[in-house]
């Protein structure tokens, strides 16, 4: 009633008129004007925290731009060729699958059966399970670091381990062209398993326990509960975390640059320290720039097909 | 009500003074790559001394280790920020006086003296300018166990057949012959580099184009992979530190190293008395490398005067001596003023090196090469150094890329021919290098 009052407009007149106004335009989009200003730093900061690197990351590719110059010179898909022509690119690509899903396999099997077993009732389990968290909150700089002074011929108390166990083995993996790969993927996976077990531990306790009682009176064993009940359940979430750890394993530059640089002859670079090399090897951050974006689009297809195995998972289950 | 309003504005008007006073004072950034905490601690000591005699600079030390110093560097010039002082390595000190990002420092080389009064290879100069002084003139020294050369019936090496026959013999189950790195790093490109030079040959020629695939390269390049055939088992990972590391676990019979008794004397003093140190043996031709950590002032400085002031007072004779007191043969010092007064030293440091700094480490940079300086300075034909003074940034290139030591690794550890590791070689750094020329605009 007030509203149509209101946009009548003002009575001519009357003692009343000044009761009637048409509305503003702030009257009209005072909601709106106050939301939107409340959703503004949020919107700035995307935009200045990821909107503007990206844009600026894609606008880089296709310069030419040494690092000790400010001058840049625009040379179209040059940089995306010479990068995909590199020799380097075929063998980092291979490395980085074989480091990204390597390590993803490795933690996804070890974070399940730890997961599996802190699950279980037994004494100390909060102890247990909190002392499972250590190599987590490790910072990654001090977990290689560490890692590679164990595995150090000078000082590595692993390196003599193996050196004096006969085992037939290189006692110093990172020095090793055959061993390097393993060695980088193994304190990745040692690094980032108890992310899996707290994922994976937190879908277990949500599971309804009448599923497990029902499957008991029906005669279930322990391997049909786990394979029928327990992995169904954790289908949804295996994909949800195996997508992330992807993500994650294949943007990984800290453990393999701090073990092996990348060496020996190229067996671990990967394709972020081949982004590396190419800027601050290469002095280009075009080409740089460029495979940075084909890291992206890689990215982007996979996570896509992570989201189909999602839903696909998500439909069966429901 | 009224007194909150009185204290803000008080508030607000002290800190407004504050910050007066403060835009007063000129700040010099001081970025450097020592991690070394006996030299952090003597910058700042300097630091403290300087501006209590200069009230109206204030000096910021700034760290990056030598691995990331070129990063940071690069970081500030594609943010357009201003960098003042900055403690580079010699090949970036190049690229940067070539891209005209430094400013001339003659003033500062008068007010100590004068060009005649540092030591020979100690100024980076361009186009007769002097752009960046060498704090580190320095030279690797070969550090050698006496005890177990004694016992194999040894004399320390002179050559290149003594050095491959020590570190054969002295190789037993538990002790390597001698520590190399053989990491795809610069360190591995440094120490090879070295018997590339020793072996008459260059990466660069007279003119600077590439220069490596020829006879002198390829065995230069074998020479050295075979060497670090009696490396531990993880050279292959190893850069700049894990060499003299595994020589101070007393892993290692033999190792290269720039400073390396007054760490080993700080580290595992108990090694002192079974190591010594001798002059790189000799190729074909008595070489070796000369070092550098050099001190420059970006031309964009907001504060060119109070940094040049700055750079002053870390090379005064006095300041000199007290670097090299900590660390005598990484900074033997850069006039020879500061040389005089450092034979008169009695630091502790320096004891232990007896009449070996001065007889043995110092006059390593009597047949020093400084590739950056003499681009092209090693004649293939006549096997001898020559003073070319041309400046050669793309030295730069050769550090950055890496290629010479994946060239070694591809010889030690991947079973390539040292022939076609070479052409490889040639092609791929022919291509960096003139990426890095239309850069450099030549």
């Amino acid at each position: 009633m007030a509203r149509s009052a209101s946009a009548r407009g003002i009575q001519r007149g009357g003692d009343r008129a000044t009761e009637f106004r048409a509305p503003t335009w702030w009257d009209v989009h005072q909601d709106r004007v106050v939301g939107f200003l409340m959703f503004l730093p949020l919107v700035t900061l995307i935009v200045g925290l990821t909107v503007y690197p990206i844009t600026r990351v894609l606008t880089t590719s296709v310069y030419q731009q040494s690092l000790y110059s400010q001058v840049a010179e625009y040379v179209g898909v040059r940089n995306f060729v010479t990068v995909l022509q590199s020799e380097a690119f075929v063998r980092s690509v291979r490395n980085t699958l074989v480091f990204t899903f390597g390590g993803l396999a490795i933690q996804m099997v070890v974070g399940l059966l730890i997961a599996l077993l802190v699950h279980a009732k037994f004494p100390l389990r909060a102890p247990v399970r909190g002392a499972m968290l250590f190599s987590y909150l490790v910072p990654y700089v001090v977990a290689a670091l560490t890692w590679r002074f164990m595995m150090s011929d000078a000082t590595g108390i692993l390196n003599y381990l193996i050196r004096t166990s006969g085992l037939g083995i290189p006692a110093s993996w990172f020095g090793s062209p055959d061993y390097a790969m393993l060695g980088v993927i193994l304190v990745n996976a040692w690094k980032n398993f108890p992310f899996m077990v707290l994922v994976f531990l937190a879908q277990l306790q949500s599971i309804d326990t009448q599923l497990y009682e029902a499957g008991a009176v029906d005669g279930t064993t322990r391997w049909g509960a786990f394979r029928y009940i327990t992995f169904p359940s954790l289908l949804p979430i295996i994909l949800v975390v195996g997508m992330l750890r992807t993500i994650w394993n294949f943007n990984n530059f800290e453990v393999v640059f701090l073990l092996t640089q990348g060496g020996p002859l190229g067996r671990t670079e990967t394709l972020p320290l081949l982004i590396y090399r190419f800027i601050f090897g290469e002095f280009s951050m075009g080409r740089g720039a460029a495979l940075a974006v084909i890291v992206f689009l890689i990215l982007v297809v996979m996570s896509l097909i992570y989201w189909r195995l999602y839903e696909r998972a998500q439909g069966k289950f429901e | 009500m009224g007194n909150r309003v009185r204290w803000l504005v008080t508030a607000l008007a002290l800190a407004l003074l504050a910050g007066g006073v403060y835009a007063q004072i000129e700040v010099v950034r001081y970025l450097n790559q020592e991690t070394d905490p006996s030299i952090v601690a003597i910058q700042r000591a300097w630091i403290n001394d300087f501006v209590e005699q200069n009230p109206g600079i204030d000096v910021i030390l700034e760290g990056a280790p030598a691995a990331v110093i070129n990063q940071r560097i690069t970081t500030y010039i594609q943010a357009g920020a201003p960098l003042d002082v900055v403690h580079a390595d010699g090949g970036s000190a190049a690229m940067l006086a070539a891209q005209g990002l430094l400013e001339p420092l003659d003033d500062v080389i008068e007010a100590l003296g004068g060009r005649d009064a540092f030591l020979p290879g100690r100024l980076l100069i361009f186009e007769d300018k002097v752009y960046s002084i060498n704090q580190a003139a320095t030279s690797p020294v070969l550090h050698y166990r006496t005890d177990l050369f004694e016992a194999a019936g040894l004399e320390p090496p002179t050559n290149w057949e003594e050095l491959m026959h020590a570190a054969r013999t002295l190789t037993t189950g538990d002790i390597a012959g001698i520590a190399l790195p053989g990491g795809e790093n610069r360190s591995t490109t440094i120490y090879s580099g070295l018997f590339l030079w020793q072996n008459c040959a260059n990466y660069f020629d007279r003119d600077l184009n590439v220069d490596l695939d020829n006879e002198r390269t390829r065995e230069a390049l074998q020479f050295y992979a075979d060497l670090l055939e009696y490396s531990p088992p993880d050279a292959a990972a190893w850069a700049f530190t894990e060499p003299m590391e595994s020589f101070y676990a007393g892993r290692a019979a033999m190792v290269f190293y720039w400073n390396g008794l007054d760490l080993t004397y700080r580290t595992n003093p108990g090694l002192l008395d079974v190591v010594s140190v001798v002059q790189t043996p000799e190729g074909r031709m008595k070489v070796t490398e000369q070092g550098g950590r050099y001190i420059s002032l970006f031309a964009n400085s907001p504060n060119v005067e109070a940094s040049k002031q700055w750079i002053q007072y870390i090379f005064t004779p006095e300041n000199a001596q007290r670097l090299s007191e900590v660390q005598g043969q990484l900074y033997p010092p850069a006039t020879y003023e500061a040389m005089e007064l450092l034979r008169t030293s009695e630091a502790p440091n320096l004891q232990i090196y007896g009449d070996l700094l001065f007889d043995v480490v110092f006059p390593s940079s009597e047949f020093a090469y400084n590739q950056i300086f003499d681009g092209g300075g090693i004649n293939p034909d006549t096997c001898e150094m020559e003073r070319t003074g041309t400046l050669n940034p793309l030295v730069s290139v050769v550090w950055n890329s890496n290629l010479y030591a994946r060239a070694v690794q591809q010889v030690a550890y991947g079973g390539m021919s040292v022939d076609d590791a070479v052409a490889e070689l040639q092609r791929n750094l022919e291509q960096q290098v003139e990426v890095a020329r239309q850069e450099l605009g030549q």
